[in-house]
């Protein structure tokens, strides 16, 4: 992962419309962005136009980031993901069959963000949080945020009542909020 | 309905987690706009949930991506500099649009001009719809510039007007700030007389969007929010 500092000062240039800058921006950051599209959208055609719309955004929008909102990272990220769920939204959906990535990959000191020198006290305290929850609270919220499925769609794919996935995910983000808050 | 931090911070994390449907999304979006406590749960849950992004592998895409990115933020032909090619000034079509809504606008915004020797200046900024933005008007009898903001900045940041270089870039090769604009409202700016006569020449204004207090730079920093070019009436 690119350091923060390097992308936040690559994305101070952007908006000073620095073309060398916005290029050495896309080397670092395309490969994660582009991962999550096709993660969510699926077809490769569509998640690299996704992906060329969001750096469109990136470009013109660049001005707007603003540090203390977090790392440069996420806010690409969050851009990105917006796109791909307004995306999604957009198309008529086919049943989802996602299943969410192992729980216990997370928590992989190798291969986990727990590990990152970049991750924050406050985020490995938000993962340990979500590794209490019910399996089903916590697999509610992974696909919701990993793949954008809605409470109805929610339901389908977990096989329960509509209530039920409502107040799984509910109950799973009020613990989780408990417990960072401990 | 009044909504309690409790019942906020729940829908802030479910809208983050992305669990709401679409109308609930929009009631939801709809009181983000104003709802700054909510604005707030949101942001924090958002940081909670980077910690999602920040695990995902790495795929690199193909080449052909770039390529038609390339493309579509590609400057159009310059002629003289960076500082005097209208494509650097992004809202070519608020340019486009300037003229007619002057003309429109100008029995509205303006006191009727009297038969003498006045005249009477004016551009009008457009958003893509054509709704005014700012109106930037100046009489020959004034040594104020008169600016209207009818929008206004986000909390940490100014509007500032910029006169831009002068097609030759004889006098100017970068722009030159007019000032802050009114955070909403009217207010007049005082001009050198250098600056009136070069306003009254149909030089090129724009206005940028900077951070609070003006650009830190002798240039625009921030993004172009639109481009005008003063008209006599």
């Amino acid at each position: 992962m690119a350091d923060p500092e390097v992308l936040q000062h690559l994305l101070f240039q952007c908006a000073r419309e620095d073309r060398n800058a916005f290029s050495r921006l896309y080397q670092l950051t395309s490969p994660k962005l582009f991962s999550f599209l096709l993660r969510i959208l699926k077809k490769p055609d569509l998640a690299e136009d996704a992906l060329q719309e969001v750096f469109l955004k990136i470009w013109h929008r660049a001005a707007d980031y603003r540090p203390d909102r977090g790392a440069p990272i996420n806010w690409l990220m969050r851009i990105t993901r917006n796109h791909a769920l307004d995306r999604l939204r957009r198309t008529a959906r086919e049943p989802r069959t996602e299943e969410p990535p192992e729980w216990e990959e997370w928590l992989s000191p190798d291969a986990g963000p727990v590990d990152q020198a970049s991750t924050s006290a406050d985020m490995t305290r938000f993962v340990e949080c979500l590794d209490e929850l019910q399996e089903e609270q916590r697999k509610s919220l992974l696909l919701a945020y990993y793949y954008g499925y809605t409470h109805d769609e929610l339901a389908d794919t977990m096989k329960a009542p509509l209530g039920t996935v409502k107040s799984w995910v509910r109950r799973g983000l009020q613990r989780v909020k408990a417990c960072i808050e401990q | 309905m009044d909504w309690d931090p409790q019942l906020k911070n729940t829908l802030a994390g479910e809208f983050v987690a992305g669990a709401m449907d679409d109308a609930a999304r929009r009631t939801f979006e709809d009181r983000l706009a104003w709802d700054d406590e909510l604005r707030d749960a949101v942001n924090t849950w958002e940081r909670r949930f980077d910690v999602f992004a920040e695990a995902l592998p790495e795929v690199k895409p193909p080449k052909r991506v770039w390529k038609s990115i390339e493309r579509r933020i590609a400057p159009e032909p310059v002629s003289g500099g960076l500082w005097g090619s209208l494509a650097f000034w992004r809202s070519a079509a608020a340019f486009a649009t300037v003229a007619a809504v002057a003309l429109g606008l100008s029995s509205m915004l303006l006191k009727p001009v009297d038969g003498g020797a006045k005249t009477v200046y004016v551009a009008v900024f457009t958003d893509e719809k054509a709704n005014p933005l700012f109106v930037v008007s100046q009489s020959s009898d004034s040594d104020d510039m008169r600016v209207r903001a009818l929008t206004h900045p986000e909390a940490d940041k100014s509007y500032e007007l910029w006169l831009l270089p002068d097609k030759e870039q004889k006098q100017r090769t970068q722009p030159v700030s007019l000032g802050l604009m009114p955070e909403g409202g009217a207010e007049n700016l005082r001009l050198s007389k250098n600056l009136r006569d070069a306003i009254r020449e149909a030089a090129g204004l724009a206005v940028s969007l900077e951070p609070y207090g003006g650009s830190p730079k002798p240039v625009p920093t921030g993004p172009v929010k639109g481009v005008a070019t003063m008209v006599a009436l």
